[in-house]
């Protein structure tokens, strides 16, 4: 069995993912990245009843389990290329079947894992930004107005200006998500590793930037603030936030590097 | 609003929420619903301003404040399962944000909710669900997930008789794995598939309501006894008790996953042990006896309003099982 390190599910032109998978290296710390269509191409043997797994890749590398210490994924789910011209119908039971598959996996390997595979839950707070407004609030963050409604005839979307367009016609397009204007004030990104921050010499908002991400289900996002004049306002929430800068993959793979020795521990 | 008001959401015909509705009426607790057909002349509002979060209902007649509803059931389905959903595009743009407002709000809702779709999560894929429910202490059946047609002869030549069903949260009809079935192995080389040993035995129902459970016991030969009648099989179902133990195993399982309101597949073995299948966050207890669909109906009811109610304060019922 090889020494543990970081599965990194990614596409190969994914440059976050080649940027820690570099910075890992420089640690000493093993890295492997796989892509959507190899996962879907592989050959899988997955016992979920306490057995062990075997993925064979189509380049014939075996994922060996002992050698997976965490997971990041990059991937926003798996359509199976052996699906793509098939029937609607089809080719969304295969992806719900294969998103099945790597939802038993991943959660079977026992080890962190940042973040967890897309659900298809667009209602999930990490996804709608009703979800995401509430919890920031509760984890106290300002959050710039939202709402979401269908027509505004409660007056709760006055002043604010309406998220997208439409392409029915003009006077139809009430129903929607709204949001406050975004004004010119300075912009701040933090980006979240875990229980730390990168972009904010702030301690305290940096706890609450920590304990909302966790909330939301995630161990690693952007958030983007911009300033007003009661403080940071939240105004985005990035589930897979760009690494690519050095700045920003080389803390992520300390943080990853970390966690292996945890495991390994 | 008066207090204690629960909310039911979905189409107001489909018979599990009829069952509630009648339920609520019986019991004298404020039942609003919010029916997927009727939803023109409706609207929503939810969000997030100054701080403060709302929702907000027109039903047409009155405006609710949805924040401050007790408990809330949700059958709410995509709209392209509704048979008369509106095609116009004002109405199709109204359907669609009423429907992610309501969704969205039902995820956060500071209330209790039978279910959010976050706690049925788990159910997408069932491997990843027989995980959570070996840590809650239940058997589950020996299981192959995989793409390799020999791992599968394999597996059959272990066990025996094997079905195969879906890994993921679409229904499927489990069918026995036949000889004939044999020749065809070779598709599942395009997606990996769910084997699973067959259990022998007796079918259970349990539906957990909070800390209440009621069991149906169905008898039948069939594989899928809820398809028994195309395998040329009947299905009798029964209210029954379950053991202390087993009942108290549903109940944590149900509030591990964050389930209000669960349906918990089980088989008894001959040799006595319960061997769980599923635990379904959307269950559809009205197909089940009418007596344990009604007592379900009560207690979710009840559970949802806040608690027990005057009235209610009578003999366990015959498919209530007592938790240890």
């Amino acid at each position: 069995m090889g020494e543990r390190g970081v599965l990194i599910l990614a596409e190969a032109d994914d440059p976050s993912a080649l940027a820690v998978g570099r910075a890992l290296n420089a640690r000493a710390c093993p890295s492997q990245r796989v892509g959507a269509a190899e996962l879907a191409l592989a050959s899988w043997h997955h016992s979920p009843d306490g057995g062990t797994t075997r993925v064979v890749l189509p380049s014939g590398r075996c994922l060996d389990e002992g050698t997976i210490g965490v997971v990041l994924n990059r991937l926003d789910g798996v359509l199976p290329p052996q699906f793509a011209r098939a029937a609607t119908d089809d080719r969304d039971y295969a992806v719900a079947e294969f998103a099945a598959l790597l939802s038993s996996w991943l959660h079977g390997l026992e080890v962190p894992l940042v973040n967890p595979p897309e659900t298809g839950h667009a209602w999930a707070p990490s996804q709608h930004p009703l979800g995401w407004h509430v919890l920031a609030v509760a984890h106290g963050l300002e959050t710039d107005d939202f709402i979401v409604a269908s027509s505004l005839r409660g007056g709760a979307g006055t002043g604010l200006s309406r998220i997208g367009g439409s392409a029915f016609p003009r006077g139809c397009d009430l129903a929607g998500w709204y949001r406050a204007p975004r004004g010119d004030g300075d912009a701040l990104r933090v980006w979240v590793f875990g229980e730390g921050c990168v972009g904010t010499e702030d301690a305290g908002l940096a706890a609450r930037c920590t304990a909302f991400v966790l909330a939301l289900g995630l161990r690693c996002a952007g958030l983007d603030f911009v300033s007003g004049s009661g403080g940071w306002r939240l105004v985005h929430v990035d589930a897979c936030p760009s690494l690519e800068a050095a700045v920003l993959a080389v803390p992520c793979a300390g943080w990853l590097a970390g966690l292996v020795e945890g495991e390994r521990g | 609003m008066r207090a204690g008001t629960i909310l039911v959401c979905g189409i107001a015909s489909e018979s599990p929420l009829v069952m509630v509705i009648d339920a609520a009426a019986r019991l004298g607790v404020d039942c609003r619903v919010i029916d997927q057909r009727q939803l023109a002349g409706q609207d929503i509002e939810a969000g997030v301003r100054g701080g403060v979060f709302f929702a907000r209902w027109w039903t047409g007649a009155e405006s609710l404040d949805l924040n401050r509803c007790a408990g809330a059931y949700t059958r709410v389905v995509p709209a392209s399962q509704l048979r008369d959903a509106p095609t116009d595009p004002q109405g199709v743009l109204h359907h669609h944000y009423f429907v992610d407002a309501l969704n969205a709000w039902l995820e956060v809702a500071p209330l209790r909710v039978a279910n959010r779709l976050a706690a049925g999560l788990s159910n997408a894929s069932k491997p990843w669900q027989a995980q959570w429910i070996r840590r809650g202490g239940f058997a589950t059946p020996a299981s192959l997930l995989s793409n390799e047609p020999d791992a599968v002869r394999a597996f059959r030549r272990r066990h025996g008789r094997v079905v195969f069903k879906s890994a993921s949260g679409v229904r499927s009809i489990v069918t026995t794995l036949t000889a004939a079935h044999d020749r065809q192995l070779d598709r599942i080389r395009a997606l990996p598939t769910l084997f699973q040993a067959f259990v022998p035995g007796v079918n259970y129902r349990v539906h957990v309501v909070g800390e209440r459970v009621f069991c149906t016991r169905i008898d039948s030969a069939a594989t899928d006894y809820r398809y028994a009648d195309r395998e040329g099989e009947a299905a009798a179902m029964q209210p029954d008790r379950l053991p202390p133990d087993i009942a108290r195993r549903c109940v944590d399982l149900a509030r591990g996953m964050g389930l209000e309101l669960a349906g918990v597949d089980l088989k008894r073995r001959p040799d006595g042990e319960y061997v769980c299948f599923e635990v379904n966050p959307s269950p559809a207890y009205s197909c089940f006896d009418r007596e344990s669909a009604e007592a379900v109906a009560e207690a979710l009811v009840i559970h949802l309003a806040g608690g027990r109610r005057r009235g209610s304060h009578r003999k366990p019922h015959a498919a209530e099982s007592t938790p240890a």
